[in-house]
């Protein structure tokens, strides 16, 4: 917005080139003499970075000097006193190197004005957007109730007409300050004060606001144009063509030479001695050192106010305190402060604060008080002290550092308490910080423990809501195993029944397992012929057997089953508890679900088997069918799918060694059972896919199995399978 | 709620004795006016305002924090007058600060103490001072105080009175201690000043108009 602005202003005047009009810094925004050649915003960054750099020297243009005062007041507690002291020397120090600074960048500044001003007219000093902005914000705070009241209009032009004013304001402020006095000046801003004021009172969107709100909006007013124009070196604070500056060093120097007088000299009632009263010396203090901080007249105000309140408070310790104690306490206050730029300030606020804020309020009377303080310390002589005029040039003789030394020492030492408070405090809040910690940390730990019991018993209870259908599947394989082979499911019957050993073998690896096996497969076949219900479980191979015999297509089915059998004799007894085995058996399970649903798992997956047998034939059929299933197609298939070397394998591994089986059983489990039993099985175990991925197992085994049926279908099954896999696994 | 307010201060205000009536008129002025105190320290200035304001003799209470600066509404037949009073120090070695006090003022009152000769004195000095530098238009009253201790009386009432007279002052002798008369010599001021609308906010003499909706303001929080 500004570089449009400039940019028009410049047009009419064509004569110079464009790039010559552009800002300095290269950006693409036109650049302004009045900033040195820069645009706004480069000019502004500039100004920066050279206050800073001139912050760092410690040389101080108003505003970075102003801050320092609260600061070192923060910092350097603990020797207050001292520090009150050193920061005057430092003020004293630094002004004269600002004077410089404010010559050298702004004298210089407006002398280009006045080149250019010739060629053609300067642009208008533009005041930063970020005032604007500041204004905005601040308006908003402060006005809430302007700022949305029901009728938008009219508090939109209040706060306009606000900041038209305060620009206008500045500029007019800016544009004078070389040309007048600042007497002049002065008049001038109180005259512009006047004429917002009977702006407000006369302008119909200013109806709105009553009085109170309307004394606001001029403080505002004023704080916001004065605090920019405080930070312009030497424009309002003291300005060029005064002695502010010198004043205030002779008034410091004045101050410190009677650093000696003391309350008694003044005739007012303070007790050093008492901690309170310190205290309240020592705030009054910081207060009036604040003053130099405060931009605004207003704030400063402000600050005097909250100083004189606590003079008051210092003299009210019996009765109410009067002017008559005030005075004399606050002048001694100053003494013992001897605030920065006391006399800049205070003429500052003299000439540029609204008159009427001075003439009327709390704020214009304690600043009168100030300024009679001030007065009386300026003028002040052994008479108006009530002592000889030889003592009191014996005084005024004396180094500086002598007197007051004991103040000094009981301002430091509030100082001192001050800053023990705050160490206190600031303990007392870590204390509390960390104890909340703990508690949090505890919270935190029993929550976690509650939510960990509160997991365990969400599980406990779908355990115990659903506590079949884990349980059968962990079982299940087993059993399924058992049942595949025809053992399982007779072990399970058997330990129930007649064997109490057949569980455990599963478990606990190969040895055990061949053993039961073994023998179960004979009880098996009985036992299903005895019993129905085992016969389902037991049927699965009993049918497998039988299917062939019913149904010729189905013989290639029956090869498989007795393959799987087969392999799941191998399978079991070597993994046995393997979650493998589960799977295979959880793949098997889903095909059945469908149908089995209602039975309890173990069952189901019985049933499921059977569905397998199912396929083959009839339960009850299948009882027959083992002793001549067997024989029958595993010679004819045995032939077809031939595995000469299971075959003999077979014979082999019949009469081979338990043990030895075992071992190999293992071995080939890890190697290749896997893939071979389970995906066959869940899927389809009859189909022929199954034989021609398993040719080499189910042949061998089938004879085997099938062929020792009669007499010990478990020891067939178990011999050939462990020497099939390696042989033919392998070379295949 | 308002109303109320404002006859209960008239009638506090008509405690002793002056003729107000309750004023509940809608569209009464508010005038804003700066009262100086002036006179030795020790005649009891700081006594008499806050024997008018709080309406309390020595009896310190938290709440005031000090009696330098206070202020204090009064209502009159279509006027709310708020006086604001500054007290200033009477020390001698203070005297030739005055005219920072002073400086603005409609109104001072000027306190001697009747059982104290010297006081007199210095209040006529100050009364002369207040005539010649002041603002051309300032009302200035002439309290003499303690009259409770008419047994030590040192200045003689016709005295005073004829001095004031000479002088254009409004006079009367007051007690804080008792409350003799100090209402009434403040509402004698607030009757005399000028409550014309005109008066420039900054120009001597002149009274603040303040709006309605300040008058309720103070109407509610000077109660």
């Amino acid at each position: 917005m500004i570089p449009v602005v400039v940019k028009i202003s410049k047009m009419p005047s064509l004569r110079i080139d464009q790039s010559d009009l552009k800002c300095k810094n290269g950006c693409d925004y036109f650049g302004n003499p009045q900033w040195q050649g820069y645009c706004s915003k480069c000019h502004r960054e500039q100004m920066q970075r050279q206050r800073k750099a001139e912050k760092a020297s410690s040389a101080t243009l108003p505003k970075p000097e102003t801050k320092k005062p609260d600061r070192g007041l923060k910092i350097t507690s603990h020797s207050s006193f001292s520090k009150f002291e050193e920061k005057r020397h430092r003020q004293s120090e630094t002004l004269k190197k600002a004077n410089l600074l404010k010559f050298s960048v702004f004298k210089k500044s407006s002398t280009d004005d006045h080149e250019h001003s010739s060629e053609k007219r300067p642009p208008e000093f533009k005041i930063p957007p970020q005032v604007n902005e500041g204004m905005k914000r601040d308006f908003r705070m402060r006005f809430p109730q302007l700022a949305q009241s029901r009728s938008k209009e009219p508090s939109l032009a209040v706060d306009r007409d606000c900041r038209a004013f305060v620009n206008s304001f500045i500029m007019d402020v800016i544009k004078c300050t070389n040309v007048m006095t600042v007497d002049e000046l002065s008049e001038r801003v109180q005259r512009q004060y006047q004429r917002f004021m009977k702006h407000m009172d006369t302008s119909a969107h200013f109806s709105h606001v009553d009085a109170d709100t309307k004394e606001l909006l001029m403080d505002f007013v004023e704080k916001h144009a004065m605090t920019y124009l405080h930070e312009l070196p030497s424009i309002v604070f003291s300005p060029n063509g005064t002695e502010d500056e010198r004043l205030d060093r002779a008034m410091s120097e004045r101050i410190q030479q009677l650093s000696w007088v003391g309350e008694r000299h003044l005739e007012c009632r303070l007790d050093m001695n008492h901690a309170e009263c310190r205290q309240l010396l020592y705030k009054a203090i910081s207060e009036l050192l604040g003053m130099d901080s405060a931009l605004s007249p207003g704030d400063k105000l402000a600050r005097v106010r909250r100083c004189c309140r606590h003079v008051l408070r210092l003299c009210s310790s019996s009765a109410p305190a009067s002017a008559d104690d005030l005075l004399p306490a606050l002048i001694f206050t100053v003494l013992k402060a001897n605030p920065p730029r006391l006399v800049s300030n205070i003429n500052f606020v003299t000439r540029f604060c609204n008159a009427q804020r001075l003439m009327t309020g709390e704020g214009g009377y304690y600043f009168t008080n100030l300024c009679c303080a001030v007065s009386f310390i300026e003028n002040l002589t052994a008479e108006s002290l009530n002592m000889e005029k030889k003592e009191f040039d014996c005084y005024m003789a004396m180094p500086a550092s002598i007197g007051g030394s004991a103040w000094a020492a009981a301002l430091s030492l509030c100082g001192a308490a001050r800053e023990a408070d705050e160490q206190r405090a600031l303990a007392h809040k870590l204390r509390a910080h960390t104890r909340t910690i703990h508690e949090r940390a505890d919270l935190l730990a029993a929550n976690a423990k509650s939510f960990e019991e509160q997991i365990a018993k969400k599980v406990e209870d779908v355990l115990a809501k659903t506590p079949l259908e884990i349980k059968p599947r962990r079982e299940l394989p087993r059993i399924g195993k058992f049942k595949e082979i025809s053992t399982a499911p007779l072990i399970d019957l058997g330990t129930s029944h007649a064997h109490g050993e057949p569980e455990p073998p599963p478990e606990t690896k190969p040895e055990p397992q061949p053993e039961p096996t073994v023998p179960q497969e004979p009880n098996i076949t009985i036992q299903a012929s005895e019993n129905e219900p085992k016969l389902n479980i037991l049927g699965f191979e009993v049918i497998e057997r039988q299917s062939p015999s019913k149904s010729p297509q189905n013989l290639d089915q029956t090869w498989d089953l007795k393959q799987t059998s087969s392999l799941e004799l191998l399978t079991p007894s070597p993994l046995g508890f393997t979650p493998f085995d589960s799977r295979s058996i959880d793949e098997l399970m889903t095909p059945d679900d469908f149908g089995a649903d209602q039975l309890p798992p173990g069952l189901s997956n019985i049933n499921y088997d059977i569905d397998l047998s199912d396929f083959s034939g009839d339960n009850s059929i299948a009882e027959d069918a083992p002793k001549s299933d067997p024989k029958d197609p595993f010679s004819p298939e045995a032939l077809k799918k031939t595995f000469d070397p299971f075959a003999p394998q077979t014979s082999r591994g019949y009469e081979a060694l338990d043990s030895f089986d075992e071992f190999s059983f293992v071995d080939q489990r890890k190697q290749e059972t896997d893939p071979f039993e389970v995906v066959h099985r869940g899927q389809d175990p009859f189909s022929p896919v199954d034989i021609a991925k398993d040719p080499f197992f189910s042949p061998p085994k089938q004879s085997t199995s099938i062929l020792d049926d009669n007499d010990s279908p478990t020891s067939g099954c178990l011999l050939p399978s462990p020497m099939q896999p390696q042989s033919s696994g392998k070379p295949t | 709620m308002i109303l109320f307010i404002k006859v209960w201060r008239a009638m506090a205000t008509n405690r002793s004795g002056a003729a107000q009536r309750p004023n509940g008129a809608p569209q009464t002025k508010v005038c804003q006016f700066k009262l100086v105190l002036l006179g030795e320290s020790a005649v009891g200035k700081s006594s008499l305002v806050l024997r008018f304001v709080k309406g309390q003799f020595h009896e310190y209470q938290e709440s005031t924090i000090g009696a330098a600066f206070l202020t204090q509404t009064v209502c009159l037949d279509d006027t709310t007058v708020k006086f604001e009073i500054w007290d200033t120090a009477g020390q001698e070695r203070y005297h030739s600060l005055a005219p920072m006090y002073y400086r603005g003022a409609q109104a001072a009152i000027v306190v001697y103490d009747i059982t104290n000769q010297d006081t007199f004195g210095r209040a006529k000095n100050w009364v002369k001072e207040l005539q010649r530098q002041a603002s051309p238009s300032i009302v200035i009253a002439l309290a003499g105080n303690k009259s409770d201790l008419a047994a030590k009386r040192m200045v003689e009432f016709e005295e005073a009175q004829a001095y004031a007279d000479e002088n254009g002052l409004l006079f009367m002798e007051t007690s804080a201690k008792t409350a003799m008369n100090v209402n009434d010599i403040f509402l004698a001021i607030a009757n005399k000043l000028p409550k014309s609308e005109g008066t420039g906010a900054a120009a001597a003499g002149g009274a603040r108009r303040l709006g309605d909706a300040e008058q309720a303001r103070q109407g509610s929080c000077c109660k």
